[in-house]
Formats: structure tokens, sequence, C-alpha cells
């Protein structure tokens, strides 16, 4: 087994030229994705998160300038790993050789994803027909295996039904279903539940692990639901103004974490097994990307924020070989806050 | 300890916002509509038509309706621009005016098959039209947007009742409608305005019936529900606004058929009665001379496509201006 | 019941709200809903999407008519024929504050108008000096800054268009804020700001929340009492410890379950108990409601209601 991570962003930026001016969505990130682990990017609207998704999914725009690299590593029949850099390649290039066959989504919207005047199994079928190339009869049996995998009972009846005749979960399933038509290695699960009532979201993240484990493939999670994250990340990276402050596994955020934002985040959710007298909330508003950030982007609406936090952009501190976090405070110089503090 | 690394905390006073005073609407929109170039022209250009069509006559001598059988198609000639070698009564290397003796006229547009001077109808021909233009848009607006609202947003029995009458409207041929008029009215301006105020709102009124249908499910109108706004409030203050983007649009598109229903109407002896012209009835008789005489149609047909470019560049800067969404 | 000091300002009793589907059929959305909320506390509605939650919501402040059923307001009966006085009061008493920030808002009006709304509506100022100066009044309350108040909603963020929808809602000082899944399309962060924000709102101004959601923990943090809805039925109601440290009904408990918590070590040992009401053999409209225990009413049959009390 190759331990080389799956997926790896170096140093991503990306801006848009808009009438208003420069806006710097991505500024800078790192990440890699480990073969069949879990990764989750949490991030608040305007964080950058879904810009990310839409760079590795090769979506680009024409007023769009992308910058540093995205590394996809595919696995061939003869066991050499080749080599793709998303940047690089031509859109039209991503989309027919990674998009669907090797890199699926599954968005958060079941509703307007899929086609209300197909019935499902034209919709699973659609992939398979384009880039496997098998017959109609493979793919319909294939369909109805896939529709069974993903917990859809009487899959045979299903298949010629529409979305209108599905409830919100069993949409989603589908979904699910259409995104492993072509049996990818890395899915990107958009927010997958939060269109979902609570007692389906579990199943839904069940059902997306177990299939992770059984055909051993990388999943991409971009959510701002803390408790998705808890369930299923394997690491976790944490978005804000187009950077990712912190990262590590997700004992190491949700148990150790060094970044301010980060504490803010995970105060700012009732604990359900607490009376919790007064939620903490971060004050103020993300930042503008469209003017220059100078210093930390969060140092604003950072209580801890130190005088450096408004004119230097701080380093990388390593706390160990999977967690690192860019906050002065992990600066020697600095004075020690701990995050019980902070409550 | 470093001073540099001292707490400071947060400093949230980042709104270093542009002053921002109570403009009134109005001139927002003012604003917007003339910071935008295509409709800053396409309104000069329709103020220069209507010039045209009040003051143009008082340039020239001639009237609209003095036939002259001595001065048949005479072609174009205006003074000065005639040295440039355009618009100088020549016809196939032939100096007209010479030819009739008549070297001290200018008819700046030439004349028609009648000898009646084609400036002077071309300025009332675009008077009719643009009175026809404004009929057209005042009935939409008036009549169509309130019974598109009224129908959408009270629903049940008022719309579908409603919704019968302008079916069965509809279902009767204008043509039908403006020949029924006649037998009761001689042919005229207000008969044509007449038939207009009797079928041409059909189309708006649709348009902002599905409009509204759309926007009172709106969480926006539910929430002036229930702070106790009057209807006729919401109805006008909440809901037109929101529909004047696509009302816009529309309405100018009713203003050329509006038009030519008007020059149809001509064609067929039901429209405005001779020696009076529009622009369309200008138009179909110059069409008839296309080969022979070709500026006896271009002319009204160049005044005709300005003003449709300009009604449409006016009414997508409108609606850009209009909305604040649009705004940067 | 005898403990609670505080008046009852909201009685509901057996509100039903149907709607035509087509011909004969009828969409029960909610279907015989009994509960009350006491001033200046707040009352949490929690159920999935098509529990009819926020048709109750609707129904009280009558946007729709309900079908069925006896809603008593502050001494006055709310649910039958209201006359153009019954329904202009109620709307000065009562207000609501919707999930979509971004449709909530016209986007043709300016902030000040937005807010001036119900001002406007009932005549609350002698000029417009006096309007001006409660709008912005209100606008500071809510975190809002002056400078803001003639600009338009796209010009904000979701978390600011929610507290201009706060402000509007406030500026007449109503009795009773429905609060219409007010927080669920925000971002986590926001969600706390906004939280907080109605909390110090209610113990300022004294006022009653009725707080619809679907996130359990969100209710619990805001909630004193708790009413669980499933397919148009209250199934279980009481105070917030109660329902969270003795649920009786099974709907109630597997809720409860599902409710994710942020701790890896935790969440990824929870294990949610199923229900499904098709094959549980619990029929609704067969239950009535029992107490449990102070004011803790379940809805079930007598069998049922020996069978999960024990």
């Amino acid at each position: 087994m190759d331990r080389e991570p799956i997926l790896t962003v170096k140093n991503l930026k990306i801006s848009f030229h808009t009438k208003a001016g420069m806006l710097q969505a991505i500024r800078g990130i790192d990440f890699d994705l480990e073969r069949g682990k879990t990764l989750a990017i949490v991030g608040e609207s305007g964080s950058g998160k879904s810009v990310t998704v839409r760079a590795i999914m090769g979506i680009r725009s024409k007023n769009e300038d992308a910058g540093g690299s995205i590394l996809y590593r595919c696995r061939q029949e003869d066991g050499s790993v080749k080599e793709y850099d998303i940047i690089e390649m031509k859109k039209k290039d991503v989309i027919s050789q990674l998009c669907g066959k090797h890199i699926a989504m599954v968005f958060q919207d079941p509703m307007t994803t899929l086609d209300p005047t197909m019935t499902i199994g034209k919709q699973v079928m659609e992939g398979m027909r384009l880039h496997l190339h098998i017959t109609k009869d493979e793919a319909w049996k294939r369909a109805v295996a896939l529709l069974d995998e993903v917990g859809i009972t009487s899959p045979e009846t299903r298949m010629k039904q529409y979305p209108h005749q599905l409830s919100g979960g069993m949409r989603q399933r589908v979904v699910i279903a259409i995104a492993l038509s072509c049996e990818p290695d890395i899915l990107i699960c958009d927010e997958p539940t939060t269109a979902l009532d609570v007692t389906i979201q579990a199943k839904i993240l069940e059902l997306i692990a177990r299939i992770q484990r059984e055909r051993e493939i990388s999943v991409i999670y971009i959510t701002h639901d803390l408790g998705v994250v808890a369930k299923v990340a394997d690491s976790v990276a944490v978005m804000y103004a187009g950077h990712i402050v912190e990262q590590g596994t997700a004992r190491e955020i949700f148990y150790e974490p060094r970044h301010p934002y980060t504490w803010g985040l995970l105060d700012s959710v009732p604990d359900i097994s607490k009376d919790t007298e007064r939620l903490y909330s971060i004050p103020g508003n993300p930042p503008n990307l469209l003017s220059q950030v100078k210093g930390d982007a969060f140092a604003p609406r950072n209580q801890y924020a130190l005088a450096i936090d408004y004119e230097e952009e701080p380093p990388r501190f390593q706390i160990s070989d999977t967690h690192y976090v860019y906050s002065w405070l992990e600066d020697p110089r600095a004075p020690k806050i701990s995050r019980a503090a902070g409550k | 300890m470093d001073e540099k690394f001292k707490i400071v905390g947060a400093e949230l006073n980042q709104t270093v916002q542009k002053d921002y005073t109570d403009i009134p609407r109005w001139k927002d929109i003012l604003y917007r509509f003339t910071r935008n170039k295509g409709s800053l022209i396409g309104a000069i250009a329709i103020v220069l038509v209507i010039a045209f069509a009040f003051l143009g006559p008082l340039l020239s001598p001639y009237t609209y309706d003095a036939v002259d059988t001595k001065r048949q198609n005479m072609p174009p000639r205006i003074p000065v621009v005639e040295n440039l070698g355009i618009f100088d009564g020549y016809r196939n290397g032939v100096d007209v005016y010479e030819q009739k003796d008549c070297k001290d006229e200018y008819h700046y547009f030439g004349t028609d098959t009648l000898g009646r001077d084609l400036w002077a109808r071309v300025c009332y021909g675009t008077r009719i039209s643009l009175y026809i233009a404004l009929v057209a848009v005042l009935i939409d607006m008036v009549i169509g947007i309130t019974y598109g609202m009224v129908c959408g947003y009270f629903g049940g029995a008022v719309d579908i009742i409603l919704q019968r009458i302008v079916e069965v409207i509809n279902g009767i041929p204008q043509l039908v409608v403006v020949t029924l008029l006649m037998v009761i009215l001689k042919p005229g301006l207000f008969t044509i305005t007449l038939a207009l105020l009797i079928t041409s709102w059909i189309g708006m009124s649709r348009v902002v019936r599905a409009q509204v249908l759309q926007l009172k499910e709106q969480e926006y109108i539910l929430a002036s529900r229930t702070l106790g706004t009057p209807i006729p409030v919401i109805l006008f203050k909440e809901i037109l606004p929101n529909t004047m983007g696509q009302v816009i649009i529309l309405a100018m598109m009713s203003v050329p058929s509006a038009i030519f229903t008007e020059s149809f109407l001509s064609f067929v002896g039901l429209g405005i009665p001779a020696p009076l012209a529009s622009l369309g009835s200008l138009i179909s008789t110059g069409f008839d001379n296309i080969l022979t005489y070709p500026y006896q149609v271009a002319i009204p047909v160049v005044i005709f496509s300005i003003l449709m470019v300009s009604f449409n560049l006016t009414a997508d800067g409108l609606r850009d201006a209009m909305d604040p969404r649009m705004w940067q | 019941m005898e403990q609670n000091q505080n008046e009852i300002l909201l009685q509901v009793t057996g509100l039903k709200q149907y709607f035509k589907v087509s011909g004969k059929n009828w969409l029960k959305a909610v279907d015989g809903v009994t509960f009350s909320i006491r001033k200046g506390e707040t009352y949490g509605l929690v159920g999935e999407s098509g529990s009819g939650k926020t048709t109750i919501g609707r129904s009280l402040i009558r946007i729709y008519d309900p079908t069925e059923g006896t809603v008593w307001f502050n001494g006055r009966e709310i649910s039958g024929k209201l006359n153009g006085a019954e329904r202009k009061q109620l709307t000065r008493e009562m207000q609501m504050i919707f999930q979509d920030p971004q449709a909530s808002l016209n986007p043709h009006k300016k902030v000040i108008d937005i807010i001036g709304q119900g001002l406007d509506n009932h005549h609350l100022y002698k000029n417009k000096e006096e309007r001006k100066e409660k709008i912005l009044a209100i606008m500071k309350r809510v975190g809002l800054d002056a400078e803001q108040a003639y600009r338009y909603p796209h010009q904000f963020s979701g978390g600011q268009r929610q507290r201009i929808g706060i402000a509007r809602a406030f500026v007449i000082h109503p009795q009773l804020v429905i609060a219409d899944e007010a927080i669920s399309a925000l971002d986590v962060s926001v969600q706390a700001q906004v939280v907080n924000l109605m909390k110090d709102l209610q113990e300022e101004l004294g006022t009653t929340y009725l707080f619809i959601a679907h996130d359990l923990a969100m209710v619990k943090y805001i909630s004193d009492h708790i009413g669980v809805l499933h397919l148009g039925h209250l199934v279980e109601t009481g105070t917030r410890d109660e329902i969270f440290d003795h649920p009786i009904h099974p709907y109630t408990k597997s809720l409860l379950s599902a409710i994710p918590v942020t701790d890896p070590d935790i969440e990824r040992n929870r294990v949610a108990i199923p229900y499904d009401y098709v094959t549980s053999g619990i029929d609704y409209s067969k239950g009535t409601y029992h107490l449990s225990s102070g004011e803790h009413y379940v809805l079930a049959t007598d069998e049922e209601f020996h069978r999960w009390e024990a």
C-alpha cells in the first residue's frame, strides 16, 4: 500500500475579479486527504470552504484566478500511481477525466440535485453509461444493486419512480447512489444533512460511513455542523476568511483546540448534556475579503488578540504530527491563555 | 514582556462605512439611471424624437395634408447638407427640383405620391404613434397591473370570475372588436384608443397575476400582513415594486405592437383616416414604392427604429435603476 | 400549576388546521393541538419537517384561519372570525420572526422603512422625528448601526438581516413573538449571537416567545416549556427538565437520542433509538392527554400511558 495521500492541496489561492474589486476567497491553504479517511472542512458562509471544493471539482468561472496546486493521485490498474494537477488541467479535461468518475459530489439539497422530470433509474444509470461504457441491461442491474446498497427498499420499483414520489431521506440516498455509480475514489459531501430531519441525518451519515469502509473511498465533508464533524471526521480543518486557521485530528480539534476561533465555534453550540446559562457567541462579523486583510483576519473579533495580530499574519505552529495552528498565541513570547478562560 | 505580545482584545469598530444619508428613492433611481450610458442615450433620443414631432412643422412651410400634383415624389433636399452630396434633390443624376422648376423649395424628406411634404407628414405621424405608445403603456400600467394584482392577491372566487372575463375578451379577435366599434363610432384616434382599452392590457394582467401569486407567499409579504399592513399598501408598496422589472419590460414590448396594430387598422381602413398619418401608415404606403422611391419608406422606418431602440434602452436602464439589488 | 405565578398569555385548545388538497382530500397539517404559554416565558415547539410546527405559528397569527379549536390570547378569543379592529389589535400584540432572513425582507425597501412598518400601520408616532428616533433606538438595541438605516437588505450579511427582522418585530413592543425557525438558516456562531439577543430582549421587555425549531439543543437552551410535535399532533409537552430528563413518549425518546453532540467520543458511540409511527402500532388520534407529573402531559391511550410510564 502506498502511503501517499490521495489528494494534496498546496498553497491554493483563489481570487475573483468582481465589479467591486478583487475578492480573495482563498488565501493560501494546504491540506492532505489520506486514502480511505474522512476530512471535514469546517467554516462559516464566506470562509471559502465551498470555493475550495469547487476548485477540487475543477469548476472555474471566467473571472477567477487560481494559484498553487491540487494534486490528485489516481491508482492505475497496473498498480502504478498517476498524478494529476487539477489546477493545471483544462476545465474540459477535469470534467471528462475526473469528475463523476474519480471525484463525485453529494450536494446539500437533494430536491434541487435531482431532475424532477427523469425517473430515478435513468438518473442513476446516466453517469454509468457515460463513464463506464456498459450496456443498458448491465447498467440497470448495477443501478438496482446500488439502490439496494444505499438502503432503498424495493429498488426495482423505485427505479421507475420520480423524485417527488420519495421522501427527503430517500432522495438523499438516491443522490448518494448517483455519486457512487461510477465508483469514485473521492466523495465530496457538501452539507449533506442540513436539509434533512435530525432522525434521518444520523442514518445518512452512517450510510456514507459504511460505504466508505466497504469501498475504501476518501470523503471530504463541507459543513458548519459540528455534530456531524464529531461523528464522522478523522481530521478536521477549520477555515476562517479564506484560511485554514487550525487543522488536526477530530480528537485534537474537539479536546485540545488551540485557535481562539475554534474555541469560539465550539462554545457557540449549546451542549445538550448541560444546562447552559449563557451561550458564548463570537462578536462581530466576518471580514470583507474585498479589502486587503492585514495581520490575522480573526483579530478584530478575538478577545485574546495580541498587538501583533493586527500587524503581522501569524506563522504556522506545529503542535503535533497531525495538529497545527496559525495563531500568535502559540509563540513563546505570548502570554499563556487556556480555553477555559474563554467560557 | 514584548509589547507586541500584549493582549489588546477585539477591535470591533471596523465599520468605517460611507456616510449614508436619507436620499429620497426617486433621487436614487434618477442617479442610477443617469449613470447608465445606454439608458441615458435612449432617454435623450426619445426627447429628441418628441421635439422633432412637435417642433418639426415650425421649420417647414408645408402642411401635412396639402396635395400638390405638380410636386409628386420629390426626393429629399435639405439646405447646407445638400452641398455634401446627400439630400440634394438629385435622383438618378438628375436634379428633380430644377426639372420641376422649383429650385428655391426645400422638401426636407421629399414628398409622397400625392406631392404632400413628407417632413410634415412624418412629424404628425410620429405624434400619433407616440400618442398610441403612451396610451398603450398607460392602459397596461393602470388596467393591466390593477387587474392582475387583484386576481393574484385575492385568488379564489374573485380570481376565477375575473379570469373567465379575461378569457372571453381574449377570445374575441381584435379585428372584430374594432369593426364592431366602427359600427357605432367613426374611424379615428378615439376609436383606436377604445380598441386598445378593451384588449391590450390582457398580457400585462396575466404576467402581473403570475408574479403576485408567487410574491404573496414570500415571507416579507407574510411579515407585512402580520404587522397589520392594509391590503392596498401591501399591493402597491410591497408587491408592486417587486414586479416592476417584468412590468417595465412588458410595457415596452407593448409599444411596438400597439403602433403596428394601429398601422394595420389604418391599412384596412379602420385606423387614422387620411389625410392624417401615423408612422405605421407612412411605412405601409411607402413600402409600395420601395424600389423607385426608397426614401419614402426609409425615413419613417428610421424614426420608428430610433424610437424602438431608445425605448428598449430606457426600459432596461429603468429596470436596473429601480432594483436596489443591481446597485454596486 | 399553582407553583408558577405567571398568568397564561396564550391558551391553545384543540387547534386544527386543515388544507384542502383536491376534491375531498384534506391535508391535516395540525390535528388537535393543546398547549399554553405563560407570560414572559419561552415555549419551544420542536418537530421534524411536516410536523405542522410552522403551520401552528401561522394559524396563531392568523395568516391562516384555524379550521377548529380555540385560541385565547391576552384574555380574548382570537380563533374565530375577527373584525378589522380585532385583527389590527392582534397584529399589534403578536409578532413573528421568520426563517429566511433574506426572503423575509422586501428587497425594494430601505431598512428604516422595513423596521418602521409596524409603527406606520399602528400610528405609533406623532411626527417623522419620533418615528426615526424609535427606529434608530431599536436598531441600536439589536446591534445595528444608525448609519445602516438607509441601506437596502441585500447589503447586509445573514446575521444582520435577521437582526433587522427582530427589530421589525420588536419596534412595536409585542407581547408574544413567534420565532419560526428564526436561526436555522444562520451560521453556528451567528445563531448564538441571535439567540442571545433574543434572550436579552426577553429579559428587558418581558416578551413571551413561541420558539419553533428543529434544533433540540437550541430549544433546550432557550425554552422554559417544550412541546414535541409529530405529524400534526402534540405528543408530549412539559417543562424543559421534564421533557429532557424524563421523556415518556417513544417519539420524544427517539428525537432526543438523535441530537448530535459536539464530542467525538460520545457522538461516535451514540445509538439513536429508532421510531416508526407506521409500524409502532400507535394511533395519535386515539390518544388523550395524560398528566404524568407537574405540567408534563403525554398524548396516549390509557394502556400506552401505563406501558410507557412503567
